[in-house]
């Protein structure tokens, strides 16, 4: 079982490794790797919104300052996941997991309910992402079919985020 | 019920979220050339809208200061118009000679035999004695006064001559002295209306004058206080209004139908004269209360009644619910038409 202080450790590790992806990887304009949504979605949940809204804001920030993003896109995108984190949590894996503060993983919850949740903090990351970084000059088709990209390509890179840091595999 | 550490948590929550998101924005803002321009299109479209608001709800309560300088401007211009009008008349046309008017009525000195006649408005305005029927009681002034100023036909009539000693006023054209003014309170739904106007004595208003607007004659002066006037509508059985058909067309009797606002009835015109519907009715001026020329309404059908002439239904102009400014206008040689009417009696 991993402890809390090895999850840091873990978590710091993949935020340079999304540093990395982001100045590296640039497949295509359609595609925007990230797994930071699914990182802020496995602090755990003994760590109140407000402190998530702070780690999430720094692990953005970390992230837009290392590499060729625009300051703060990151960022913005990254602190209404950490806000919605519990209730996403609360409405696709349960309840008790909430109460209890126990951290989720697939072999507890299941594949489907893990996947859901990191669908809808990808969802709300890249539409905040992207119609940021498009500033109104690109047309809706070519957000929309970013977006659809963009959560595609960065659901594989999530589950082995979720799989690094869940305690529980 | 939340509890009171539920709603500090809330709020906490809310507050640190709107600090994230605005430094967030604000470090995008300044750090993306795009986002800073979509941001600031963003700011500017807000800001057009807003003060485009103000702007409305400002302007919303200035219209009626904005009505009340319109209305004035309206009465000035109006006024040059008259004074025009009037001295087209005296150049021949009207039956009064070449004579030029600077008769100085503004003075507010010359007596009125119709003061205190106000009890009775409709009888005075419409019925057989107050109305002036034909052309013939104006040549009959004309004569009285040709008397006693002792001048004849094509002799010009001066401030002296006519004893007033004072030039033709701003609100005097021709016969006709105009006052500006504003209905203050009007009642449309009755079988009897009537309209309170907002100048009184005071301002030079006496019984048994007119209310008009450039689209009919409204009403008359019924009885008058200090500062306010009490005015018999249009809208009401007891009046009538001395109309024509045309400038130059048969002359009879408008009358108000009681059913909605703008509709009246023409009644009196003789059965040999040819109406169409869409001809235009002005005010005869043969009244001693209207002036001529002031357009009341359309034509619409005719009946012809008792086998002589026509009652023909009218479409006024002036759309009495909207009504609010108004210009009171009294006949300047009404009490000497009055004095000649009764020597005639």
């Amino acid at each position: 079982m991993k402890t809390n202080r090895n999850i840091g450790l873990t978590y710091i590790l993949m935020v340079i490794v999304q540093m990395f992806i982001c100045n590296y990887f640039h497949f295509s304009m359609y595609v925007t790797l990230s797994m930071l949504p699914a990182m802020v979605l496995c602090i755990p949940l003994s760590v109140n919104t407000s402190l998530a809204m702070v780690i999430a804001f720094a692990t953005g920030l970390a992230t837009d300052v290392f590499s060729d993003a625009v300051l703060g896109l990151n960022a913005m995108s990254l602190v209404p996941v950490a806000l919605a984190r519990k209730y996403i949590i609360r409405t696709f894996i349960g309840e008790e997991t909430v109460e209890r503060e126990e951290s989720f993983s697939f072999r507890k919850n299941g594949l489907g309910k893990v996947s859901a949740s990191i669908a809808l903090c990808e969802l709300i990351f890249f539409a905040i992402y992207i119609i940021m970084d498009g500033a109104g000059t690109r047309p809706v088709w070519f957000n929309i079919s970013r977006l659809c990209a963009s959560m595609a390509a960065s659901y594989i890179l999530s589950l082995i985020a979720i799989h690094m840091l869940s305690s529980e595999d | 019920m939340p509890r009171k550490g539920n709603v500090i948590s809330y709020i906490t929550v809310a507050a640190v979220f709107i600090v994230l998101e605005t430094a967030a924005t604000v470090m995008v803002i300044y750090n993306g050339r795009l986002q800073n321009t979509w941001f600031m299109k963003g700011v500017h479209g807000f800001m057009s809208v807003v003060w485009g608001k103000t702007e409305s709800i400002r302007d919303y309560f200035s219209l009626k200061k904005e009505n009340a300088r319109l209305a004035e401007e309206n009465y000035t211009l109006l006024m040059e118009l008259r004074k025009m009008a009037a001295d087209d008349r005296t150049g021949g046309s009207d039956g009064f000679g070449t004579g030029t008017w600077a008769d100085g009525a503004g003075d507010g000195s010359r007596s009125r035999s119709s003061e205190g006649a106000g009890s009775d408005p409709a009888a005075k305005a419409a019925g057989t004695d107050g109305q002036w029927k034909d052309g013939t009681a104006m040549e009959k002034a004309r004569a009285v006064r040709q008397r006693k100023d002792g001048t004849a036909d094509g002799v010009e009539w001066n401030v002296g001559e006519r004893g007033s000693g004072a030039a033709e006023g701003p609100d005097t054209a021709g016969r006709y002295r105009y006052i500006p003014a504003e209905i203050g309170k009007i009642s449309n739904n009755r079988q009897h209306n009537y309209m309170i106007i907002d100048k009184g004595r005071k301002d030079g208003v006496q019984p048994m004058s007119g209310v008009i607007t450039r689209q009919g004659a409204v009403g008359i002066i019924d009885a008058v206080s200090d500062h306010y006037s009490f005015a018999i509508s249009f809208c009401n059985h007891d009046m009538t209004v001395s109309a024509r058909l045309g400038r130059e067309g048969a002359t009879g009797t408008l009358v108000w139908t009681g059913t909605d606002t703008r509709s009246a009835t023409l009644d009196g015109i003789p059965h040999h004269i040819a109406v169409s519907a869409g001809d235009t009715v002005f005010t005869s001026g043969f009244s001693a209360i209207f002036p001529p020329d002031i357009p009341l309404g359309t034509t619409g059908k005719k009946r012809l009644v008792n086998g002589s002439s026509f009652s023909i239904d009218v479409t006024l102009f002036e759309d009495f619910r909207r009504l609010r400014y108004v210009t009171i206008v009294s006949n300047i040689d009404k009490g000497e038409i009055e004095e000649l009417e009764g020597l005639s009696e």
